[in-house]
């Protein structure tokens, strides 16, 4: 049983909490965590998507950028494929340039719930350099 | 007048304002990845566009490169051998608004 002071009116008085009130406050704490706990998961699911989308980004233009200067396509797939492990790599030549696509299944939270997971495609298309073509 | 019971929904009161604020903070974390994520792709195409048109020698290229990647050329100038490009893109969203960065445009410089 707690007692609580209250400053009132500049004198001090004591009160004591009546038997109705007790478990109010475990009993809201128990739903109000894990919604909060919930709402912070939601949070850093979103911050881990966006640092893959970003990274995924980089990757498939430096990925074009590589094979249209000349190096070999099945290096460069290789390369990105170690560097952003799960992900599917096209790499569609035309005559004006070439179009990498990179797609990966990003898990929402990572390793903790890998079968929750969003598709990502990230797509990029660099002319060929001089010398090299389709 | 029961002054203890004035505590019962003192827990839900907070809870619900710290949800609040978690919701808005949800919200502004998804604004600002989709903005951030938009402007590192037009930086992106940016460099490819003035590489391109380095290589190439002509401005076609930068342009082609930039509307392949559903982007607009805004300039590219010739300085010697250099080229400087300028992309840009509309894009939508809360936090294009707040920054008042409808329209995100990057730049980028190459030679050879």
């Amino acid at each position: 049983m707690s007692r609580h002071e209250h400053a009132q009116g500049g004198r001090v008085r004591n009160t004591r909490r009546s038997s109705d009130d007790r478990g109010y406050v475990i009993a809201e704490s128990a739903f109000a965590i894990p919604m909060v706990a919930l709402v912070a998961l939601i949070a850093t699911a979103m911050v881990f998507v966006a640092m893959s989308i970003l990274g995924m980004q980089d990757a498939v233009h430096t990925a074009a950028r590589d094979i249209a200067r000349g190096v070999p396509p099945d290096a460069v797939r290789s390369s990105l494929q170690m560097t952003h492990p799960h992900t599917t790599v096209t790499v569609a030549p035309t005559p004006q340039g070439v179009t990498v696509t990179v797609h990966r299944d990003i898990a929402l939270l990572g390793p903790l719930l890998s079968g929750l997971s969003i598709p990502v495609e990230r797509q990029a298309l660099v002319p060929w350099e001089t010398g090299v073509g389709a | 007048m029961n002054e203890l019971t004035d505590e019962q929904g003192v827990a839900t009161v907070f809870a619900l304002a710290l949800l609040t604020g978690l919701t808005v903070v949800i919200g502004a974390t998804a604004a600002m990845a989709q903005w951030a994520i938009a402007r590192s792709q037009v930086a992106l195409v940016a460099d490819l566009a003035a590489v391109a048109a380095a290589r190439q020698g002509a401005c076609t290229a930068a342009e082609s490169t930039a509307r392949a990647h559903d982007v607009q050329l805004l300039e590219c100038s010739w300085e010697g051998t250099d080229v400087t490009v300028s992309i840009g893109t509309h894009t939508v969203g809360p936090a294009a608004r707040w920054l008042r960065a409808e329209v995100i445009s990057a730049q980028a410089r190459a030679g050879f």
